[in-house]
Parts: C-alpha cells; structure tokens; sequence
C-alpha cells in the first residue's frame, strides 16, 4: 500500500500542467497574433486609422486654404474662438493609430515564424504610425498625451510640444531604419504593394524632415528648449536623402500638366508621390476620396452634374480669377494652363469671374434616376498625395533660406520653377525677398491640392499677412498661449454623460477664457 | 485570479433535544441554525480578461482586428457573502413542519461596463469589477400531514417567501442611466398623474428664453398642455414633459409570493394539486390604455371605445382625457405611462393538478410490466386575480409594465401512461 502511495506521488511531480488556456472559440490577445495573417490584421487595422484620420483637418483647412469665398465655416476661418471651440474636433483618431501600433509592437514577438524581413515590415508600420500620429498630434494641439503601451489603463498627464516631438522623432527613425525602399515592399502573400499610403524608407525620410522643419520653427515660434539650427540642418540632410534617391527611385513629374494626369489617374502610382492617402474604393460603394480639399473645390466641368453657374452655390472653396492673376504674375507658368480649366476664356457668374480648378480631373459618379444629368456625384477619383516631391524640393529650400545658404535655397526654388516652365529666380515679379518667394512658391504649387498651408504659415511666422480674422489681432501672448492651436478636446477629459475621467489634463491658457 | 478561498460556516443547535425542552410534549424536534458562507463565481462573457478582439474595419481588401473593449488585467470572479438564520420546528409528532428562514447576500465586484480614463485607449469602456448589489429576504415553508395511515394519507404544504434586493455600489459612486443607489435594482418609473385640468388657471406657465409665458408642453412646442388634457407634474420644472420627469413608483417586486401544495393518495390513486400565488404586486396595465392613441399603425384595439368616457366640457370628470390629446407624441395622456394606472394585484393561479392510478402489483404478475402507473394532468387550469389584464405571470419583471406582447401561459391538459419494463 505504501507503494502505491509513494509511486503515484512520483508521478504527481514528474508531470506538469500548463493553466495557460487559449481560447479555441474567441479572438484575445493571446491568440490573434499567432500566425503572420492574424498579425496583418492589426497592421491593415493601422493602415484604416491612418487613412481614415490624417486626412481630416477640417478646422485648420477651413483656416489656411487659399480661397475668396467659402460656403461654410466662415466663422470658423475668422478664428472666432467660440466657433472654434465649439466645432468639431477629437484627437481620438491619432490615439486609435498609436493605440493599434502600441498593440501590434507589444504583441509581434508571440508571432511564430516571422523571418526577418517581414518582422521589419510590420515594425516599420507600426513605427510609422507612432512617428506620423504623434507628430500631427504636435501640429495641430501642441501638448499632446505620449501613451506607455497598450494595456497600461491610467488618466495620462499632457506631455509638452517638445517631448511630443522628440517622441515622434525616435519612433520615425525606428521606422526609417527598419523599412525597406518601396520598390520593395511585398505584402505577406508576396505580392508588391504599390499603394504610397504603406510606409517605406522614403516616407519616413520625409516624415524626419518634415518633423525637424516643423520642430525647428517652433522652438524659434514658442521659444522652446532647442537647437533651431541643428533641426534645420537635419531637415536638409533627410530632404537631401530623398532628392538624391538614396531612400527610394522618386522623380518630379516632366510637367504641370502631367502631374495633373497622374494625380487624376491612380492606375500607375505617381513617381512624384511620397506618401499618398490610398482612395481605397473597394471598401464600400459609398466611399469617398480621402482628399476633402480636392473635393472643396470641385466644380464643372468635372462635375458633369452641374453647370457654370452652379460653381456660386456649392462649390465650397471658391476662386477669383484675379486672385490667381495676382499669385501667378508670370504667365510663361505652365501651372496656370494644368491647374486651371481653359485658362485664357472667361468664367463668369454673377458678374464676377472666377478660376474653375482642375487639377484633379476625374470624378465618380453613381447612377441616379432622379437627377436632370441622370446621375449624383459621389466623389473625386484621386488618393490624397500627403506629400510629394516638390514638397521635399521646397522644404530643403525654406529651411537652407533659416540656414542663411542662399545659393542652396535659390537652387531647390528654382528646380521647381523650371519644371513648371516659369521664370528662374530672382525674376521681376520676386519683389518680397527668397523667404516670402519659397512660401509664395508653396502657395502656387499645392494650391487645391493639400491642407498645408496652415502649417507653411505657421512656419514662416506669416500669421498676421496671410490669414484673415482673429488671427490678424492675435498678441504675441495670445500665441504663447495656444491660440494657433485647436483647443484640447472634450472628449479628452469628459465622459458623454459630463463626469470628468481625468483630471490631470489642463485646457491651454487661451482657450480656457472661452471655455 | 481569484484571491481568497470560498469557505463557509454553519452552525445549528438541536434545541430540542436539550433537557429542559422535554417537558414540552408537543415539540417533537427543534433546530435553530446559522451560516456564512462566500463564493466566488464566473462572469458568462469568456475571455474578457484576456482581451477580446473583434474584427472592424477594412483598408485594401484586408480585414483588420481591433480590441473590442479594454484588456482588464485585474479582473476577477464575481463574490458572494451569504448569512442565513434559521429556525426549523417539528411539532405533534413530526405531523406538523415549519421552516422559517432569513438570508442576506452581499455581492460584489459585479462586472459593470466603467469609462476609461481618457479616448486614448481605442476603446470606449472596459470591464471592471465595480459593482454590488443586496439581497435579503425571508422565506417560510409549512407542512401539515393531516392523515397519516396505511391506506391513505393526505398532506398538505404552503411556502412563502419575500425578497428584497438594493443597489449598493456602482464604479464611480454614482447613478447609473437607469438603476439608482439605495434603491430596488428595478423599479416602475412612470409619470405623476394631477388629474385633469378644468380651467386654464390650473395649467402651468413657464416663462421661454425670450420672455414670453408659454404652457407646459409635452416634448415639443407644437404639443401644448391646453383644459382637458391630463396634467402631469413637471418633477424637473422645466416646462417640456419628457423622459427625466419619469419619477420612481415601487418596486416591481412582489410582497408575498409563493405557493400551496396537497397531496392525497388512496389505496394506489393519488392527487396532487399545486397552487402559486402573489399578493400584493404593482404592476402597470399598458395595453389597455394605448388602445386609444391614435396613430397611423393598423392594430388591435385592446378596449371599448364606446364603454369609455372622454374629457368634454359637458362632462368633466370623465375618467380619460379630451380625444383631441390621443397622439403619441402627447406622452402620459393615453399611453398609460401614469402613476393612476399603477394596480396593485394579487393571484392564485392552480399551476397543476395531477390524478394517478398506480396500478397494483397483483394486476401485473404474469406479464412482462414491471410496473404501470396512468395519470392525467392539467397545468394552468385557473387564475383568480384582481389584474385588468389577461395574464399577471408574464408582465415583464423588471419593468412592472404589461405592454401586451407576451403570450398569456396556456393551459395544457394531459393524458399519460407510464411503463416499465
């Protein structure tokens, strides 16, 4: 009997259990990221916030965009601060970026059979994600929250704009060493990704230099803890990266007018493009492109809907022809016969005549029995081009101008200026120095393309001169104090029912008076 | 994990086996007990502490997975505290039973959906151990053998049993949407009913944003309380009837409830009856009240137009309000949706009735049955009860009100043979 008892205790210690369970019939953490297929659908989950959330910039759009007429948001473009605060803004989907690259970071290592490459490419998405989201996040609210991980659950304190920055710097050049060139990104069946909206080295080189010309500024704008120089001398060696094609094949387009086609035409990805929102048309039938500006300014005749005199009434960002007279004084520009539709005829409604865009010249339209035309417009046909690069071409100009290399500067501005077919600089028509020259440049070049010139403003130090309402009378204080930023959002800090959720975040100064 | 070990205690004392208790004669057994007890139980939604992901969203033709709610670490079982007094009497030689018993069950750490602090986190919400609820009650049980000999015996047996039951805690210390602290977890929420207004004096008048003295009105402007109609009290004295002047009215739990048992059995024929019963209840007629809000939906009129008094000025203590306030969006006046409406009901219900005949043994012999046994059995064969409404038993618990989509129980009368072989 004794045996037995002391055989079968044996036995109890030379066996072991695990009580690790895994789940046979629900997805957690534990069992989504077993096999490379389930990691990659974290990686597209990113790929869905990122598409889904950079491109909506509404306020600042509404703030920046070159136009003389808008149909909505005028209050919002004067920078009336009860409008602003009261509009429609959320960080929340920045943190859905970062929350899923979080994941996809804390969870790649219980990926089995990941070789190398791979493991790089997911990596380097997630990083890009990080880098890309925190620094939009610094651009538009300034102090931001820098979240641990993702599963730590605590009310988070802000983090100032530098250490926002300095977050997005580390996570971009994590992504920038991990990414393979685009030419060879392959998705998991091995196929080649053609989209620009999946991050390559080249995209988080842009994202480097556009981060370091941002940073730059603003340590010189806030008086922020910092080199300005070093930053910029940074920005230039990443746009130099990029130009030279040391991160990637990326060519200028030979022409305005091709340009025009290959935004218009997302068969053959763009050479020009760097980083593009993909248009991803396969999701459902009611998706729409990414590129809310192009769509602002959609008039005919790409809207085969409408007539001439429609443009009035509801076409939301509206052109003066004279307006465009007075940017394009040159009229050897080429841009003036691509961007604008017949350029040399006149367009006129209501007595006044007006610029009909046309950049972007494809239109989708859903069949539709009740209209006079036989059919609605549903959107423009394009991908958002982020940036591109004559936006690089540009960048590495304006930030050689803060350098004080001159020479430099005059050589990017006038790269551009030629394959636009314009006049070289210095030309008759550059009476306001190579700064305003570069920003004007910027202006003529992205004009109904992008949201960017907020931020080209706010890097130039032109808020008084360029914008319209408040910004005008802003005080050097009132800037200090947030003004040039959106307010922190509601739903930071309050729950749908008003209870407060965290309260270690704190409203900027100046909003706070019209709280 | 779950941390701490469920135990219990119990103790009893068989007091009527002690020395000075045997003097009385009629007692034949006596025991008083007490217990505690903890457990722990399992949440039914699996997984939640490992993450649970769900697919969303799609970019290029894949599928992407997101977490469906925050990953709770420190989640763990659901705890129970129980205490239990007890008194069980047996008298005149084990004929008569009682069983008298009070119980009090503290649980907590329920899972409750809370807000995460900040929209950082994906989610909206997380599980989290957060809430506690009581309940207490007492519960008595009867047994009478009133014959006990060979032949036949007959017994019969009555239990009762009232519970109530309160919310004790919830994640932030607050209300919730629809369940209040310190009160039943469920309850009749309904409108305050001030009769019917006679002359325009007694309408409330609010001044609006610009001044101007408006009436009370009923969600919208364009639905002004005007002599007639029936005036409901503005709990909240913002001039617009709606939903936060829903007050609370009672729990929807009953006082009593229980049932009655016999049994009879005579030479091989047995009969069991089962009663069940409530008292003292309040529950909301709604359907026959809606009858009369006239809306474009085609449906069955559940009341006698004809039967019915409407507010006119010729007669004014009719028991409805003036037909010009028969629409839906006019809340509290014919929906049924009042405190006057509230009924306080009672039942007895005979839930089952069982005649049998056991076949006797001598019949059998000879064949291959062991045993054969043939009955015949009704279920919900009558309903005594004071309820304007069809059936009192599947008025929703937990809201108090019979809105008419239920079923009523039917009643099933059966024949059956048993055999074994």
């Amino acid at each position: 009997m004794k045996r037995i008892i002391y055989l079968s205790l044996c036995a109890c210690l030379l066996t072991s259990c695990s009580l690790d369970l895994q789940p046979e019939n629900g997805l957690t953490y534990s069992n989504s990221f077993n096999t490379e297929k389930e990691l990659n659908a974290t990686t597209t989950s990113i790929q869905y916030y990122i598409n889904t959330t950079v491109g909506n910039n509404y306020d600042f759009a509404t703030a920046g965009v070159l136009a003389d007429n808008i149909l909505d948001g005028k209050q919002l473009r004067e920078w009336n601060p009860r409008t602003v605060i009261t509009s429609e803004y959320s960080w929340k989907g920045f943190y859905d970026i970062i929350f899923e690259s979080n994941l996809l970071l804390d969870n790649i290592d219980r990926t089995k059979d990941l070789s190398p490459e791979r493991r790089n490419y997911h990596v380097g998405q997630a990083e890009f994600g990080l880098g890309l989201s925190y620094f939009l996040l610094a651009q538009r609210y300034g102090d931001a929250i820098i979240t641990e991980n993702s599963s730590v659950i605590k009310p988070y304190q802000q983090s100032s704009q530098e250490q926002v920055l300095a977050a997005a710097i580390e996570h971009a050049k994590k992504a920038y060493d991990v990414l393979p060139t685009w030419d060879k990104l392959t998705d998991l069946n091995g196929n080649a990704i053609t989209n620009r909206q999946t991050a390559s080295k080249g995209t988080a080189t842009a994202l480097l230099a556009q981060i370091y010309a941002w940073k730059g500024s603003v340590t010189e704008l806030y008086h922020l803890k910092g080199n300005a120089q070093e930053d910029y001398q940074n920005a230039v060696k990443y746009a130099t990266e990029l130009i030279d094609n040391k991160v990637g094949s990326y060519q200028l387009c030979a022409s305005p007018e091709v340009l025009c086609t290959y935004l218009s035409n997302e068969k053959s990805p763009n050479p020009e493009a760097i980083f593009s929102l993909y248009f991803d048309k396969t999701r459902s039938e009611n998706v729409v492109s990414p590129n809310e500006i192009a769509q602002n300014y959609v008039s005919w005749p790409v809207r085969e809907d409408q007539t001439l005199a429609d443009l009035t009434s509801s076409t939301t960002y509206q052109l003066y022809k004279s307006t465009v007279e007075t940017l394009f004084p040159d009229t050897t520009d080429k841009r003036l016969q691509a961007f604008f539709y017949q350029w040399g005829t006149q367009h006129d409604v209501d007595g006044t005549d007006y610029a009909i865009m046309y950049k972007f010249r494809k239109a989708i339209f859903d069949p539709d029995q009740y209209s006079p035309s036989g059919k609605s417009y549903r959107t423009v046909d394009a991908d958002y081009v982020y940036w591109r690069l004559a936006d690089i071409y540009l960048l590495r100009a304006e930030c050689n101008q803060k350098l004080g290399n001159e020479a430099q500067a005059i050589a990017d501005l006038n790269v551009i200026r030629n394959r636009a077919g314009a006049l070289s600089y210095p030309s008759t028509y550059d009476t306001e120095g190579l700064k305003k020259a570069i920003f004007l440049e910027r202006e003529k070049e992205f004009i109904g393309e992008n949201d960017a010139r907020y931020a080209d403003i706010i890097r130039n130090g032109y808020v008084k001169e360029e914008l319209q309402g408040k910004f005008k009378v802003l005080t050097n204080q009132d800037i200090q104090n947030g003004a040039l930023f959106l307010p922190l959002p509601k739903d930071a800090w309050q729950d749908k029912d008003g209870h407060v959720i965290n309260n270690q975040l704190r409203q900027k100064p100046y909003w706070q008076a019209y709280n | 994990m779950f941390v701490g070990v469920p135990s219990s205690v119990g103790l009893g004392w068989a007091f009527s086996e002690e020395r000075f208790m045997k003097k009385l004669w009629w007692l034949s057994f006596g025991k008083l007990r007490a217990s505690w007890g903890k457990s722990g139980q399992k949440f039914q939604e699996p997984y939640l502490a490992l993450g649970v992901m769900e697919e969303s969203n799609i970019f290029n033709g894949s599928l992407g997975l997101i977490p469906q709610s925050m990953a709770n670490k420190r989640l763990t079982w659901e705890e129970s505290d129980q205490y239990d007094v007890g008194l069980d009497l047996q008298l005149l030689d084990y004929r008569l039973k009682f069983k008298l018993d009070y119980y009090y069950k503290y649980s907590s750490k329920l899972l409750m959906q809370s807000y995460l602090p900040g929209n950082v986190f994906l989610a909206t919400s997380m599980w989290d151990n957060a809430s506690a609820i009581s309940n207490e009650g007492i519960e008595f049980e009867a047994q009478y053998d009133i014959i006990r000999k060979k032949n036949w015996n007959w017994s019969v047996g009555l239990n009762l049993s009232h519970n109530k039951n309160m919310l004790r805690k919830t994640y932030n210390g607050e209300d919730l949407n629809d369940k209040v602290l310190g009160r039943p977890v469920y309850g009749i929420y309904t409108f305050k009913d001030e009769g019917i207004v006679q002359k325009e004096e007694d309408i409330p008048m609010y001044p609006n944003a610009s001044g101007k003295l408006t009436p009370l009105y009923f969600q919208s402007v364009n639905n002004p309380l005007r002599v007639g109609g029936r005036k409901i009290k503005d709990q909240n004295f913002d001039g617009v009837i709606d939903d936060k002047d829903l007050y609370y009215a009672g729990s929807t739990l009953p006082a009593v409830y229980g049932g009655l048992n016999s049994h009879l059995e005579w030479k091989g024929l047995s009969l069991d009856v089962l009663f069940s019963y409530t008292i003292g209840r309040k529950v909301m007629n709604m359907y026959k009240n809606s009858a009369f809000t006239f809306t474009k939906d085609f449906g069955v009129i559940m009341n006698y137009f004809h039967a019915n008094d409407f507010w006119t000025p010729d007669n004014r203590g009719a028991k409805y309000p003036s037909l010009e306030f028969a629409d839906k969006d006019y809340i509290g006046q014919f929906d049924g949706n009042v405190d006057s409406n509230i009924e306080n009901i009672s039942f007895l219900r005979l839930k089952q009735l069982v005649i049998g005949y056991q076949f006797p043994k001598t019949w059998l012999k000879g064949t291959f049955i062991k045993d054969a046994n043939i009955y015949l059995s009704g279920e919900n064969l009558f309903l005594i009860t004071n309820y304007s409404g069809v059936d009192p038993e599947v008025i929703n618990p937990y809201t108090g009100k019979d809105d008419g989509t239920q079923y009523p129980l039917n009643r099933k009368v059966t024949l059956g043979l048993n055999l074994k072989f």
